[in-house]
């Protein structure tokens, strides 16, 4: 049980979670260095707010939320064909693996909640529940959202095959 | 059948891999969130300014005085032109560059000098180009853009940072025809822009082509 200004179980969260949160929060800045800063700015977000942290929800879905919200809030106003430095990596390019490459502009079509979702699942391993809190939406949504994005990489997937 | 679930996860560790070079830091959040927890903690006024003493010293030794004198807050030109400018600052110690134009931003406090050649942003511009922003290595004496399409080479104006901020970096900057959606690619595909960096001697020190 969180008691009042401890701060541990945040620090755990962040210690434990950090890779995590980066690759969640690149997948809206589409930067490394602003995914960074967005996982930064998320939990001193966080801390700052802690006090005001009742418990409704799990501490880990309190700060996915802040954590999102500092990535929207970092991403560039309108989005750069490329940016930030990719240094060496600038060379394995998302098309270098042709499938990888073909499921990366899938996932690019898919409208804003159903891809958040997706990457909630299945990048964060986050329960239906805790993506409904996330996203702010009811768990039947998030059930019908992540069914309608699996049906529709279905199909993709499918047609691929065929 | 297809296992969707299986392959969404596998595919979506696959598309967003950790990036490298990113190390979790709790102690600059604690820091720039004035963490209570820190701020319980009684400092004896005398090593605060023993520390601070410290600081300074360090500081003037490695010629920084003059950064602590003018302030956190000075923003220095890289580069400019019509409608668009790369600026520096820096911010908490790091050094931060950023790009703007009309309706395009592209900014970060995480650069690190290239081995020889990366992008920094590749960003439309009002008159129907794009411009070609990236970072070069000392040794890169010359930048060039192949634009085969429209059978153009395009030297790139290379720009050193400001002496204000004691750093290596050097940015490049070139303009070429299109709008083109380009990312960095493999040689499988005819490239739509070759990056190509060249050192003494006219050397070819490195490509990047983008698709």
């Amino acid at each position: 049980m969180l008691g009042p200004g401890d701060h541990h179980a945040l620090e755990a969260l962040y210690r434990s979670r950090f890779d995590v949160f980066l690759r969640i929060a690149l997948s809206t800045t589409r930067d490394e260095s602003l995914a960074y800063d967005a996982v930064q700015e998320g939990f001193v977000r966080a801390l700052r707010s802690f006090d005001g942290f009742r418990g409704d929800a799990p501490l880990e879905v309190w700060v996915w939320r802040i954590v999102l919200n500092a990535a929207h809030d970092l991403r560039p106003r309108r989005q750069v064909e490329l940016v930030a430095e990719p240094g060496e990596q600038a060379e394995m390019s998302i098309a270098e693996s042709s499938s990888s490459g073909e499921f990366a502009s899938w996932l690019a079509v898919l409208p804003e909640r159903q891809r958040m979702a997706v990457f909630l699942r299945y990048g964060a391993d986050l329960d239906y529940r805790s993506i409904a809190l996330v996203l702010g939406v009811e768990i039947g949504t998030v059930s019908a959202t992540l069914h309608a994005a699996r049906q529709t990489l279905e199909e993709l997937l499918q047609e691929v095959r065929q | 059948m297809i296992d969707v679930d299986a392959q969404l996860r596998d595919e979506v560790n696959r598309l967003l891999p950790t990036p490298v070079g990113f190390a979790a830091d709790w102690g600059e959040v604690a820091a720039r969130a004035g963490s209570p927890r820190r701020r319980r903690h009684y400092r004896p006024a005398l090593l605060s300014a023993a520390a601070l003493a410290a600081a300074v010293c360090a500081c003037a030794a490695l010629g920084a005085t003059v950064w602590l004198l003018r302030g956190p807050d000075q923003i220095r030109t890289v580069a400019s032109g019509p409608g668009w400018s790369l600026v520096a600052h820096r911010d908490r110690g790091r050094l931060c560059v950023s790009y703007g134009s009309a309706g395009t931003t592209a900014s970060s406090c995480r650069l690190n000098p290239p081995h020889v050649l990366s992008l920094f942003a590749l960003t439309p511009t009002s008159n129907g180009r794009s411009r070609v922003i990236g970072l070069a290595s000392p040794q890169v004496k010359r930048v060039q853009v192949s634009d085969p399409a429209h059978h153009r080479v395009v030297r790139a104006r290379i720009y050193a940072l400001p002496a204000f901020f004691h750093s290596p970096l050097r940015f490049f900057v070139a303009e070429v025809v299109g709008q083109s959606i380009l990312r960095p690619g493999g040689a499988r595909q005819t490239p739509a822009l070759t990056l190509s960096a060249y050192g003494l001697g006219n050397r070819v020190l490195r490509r990047i082509s983008l698709q």
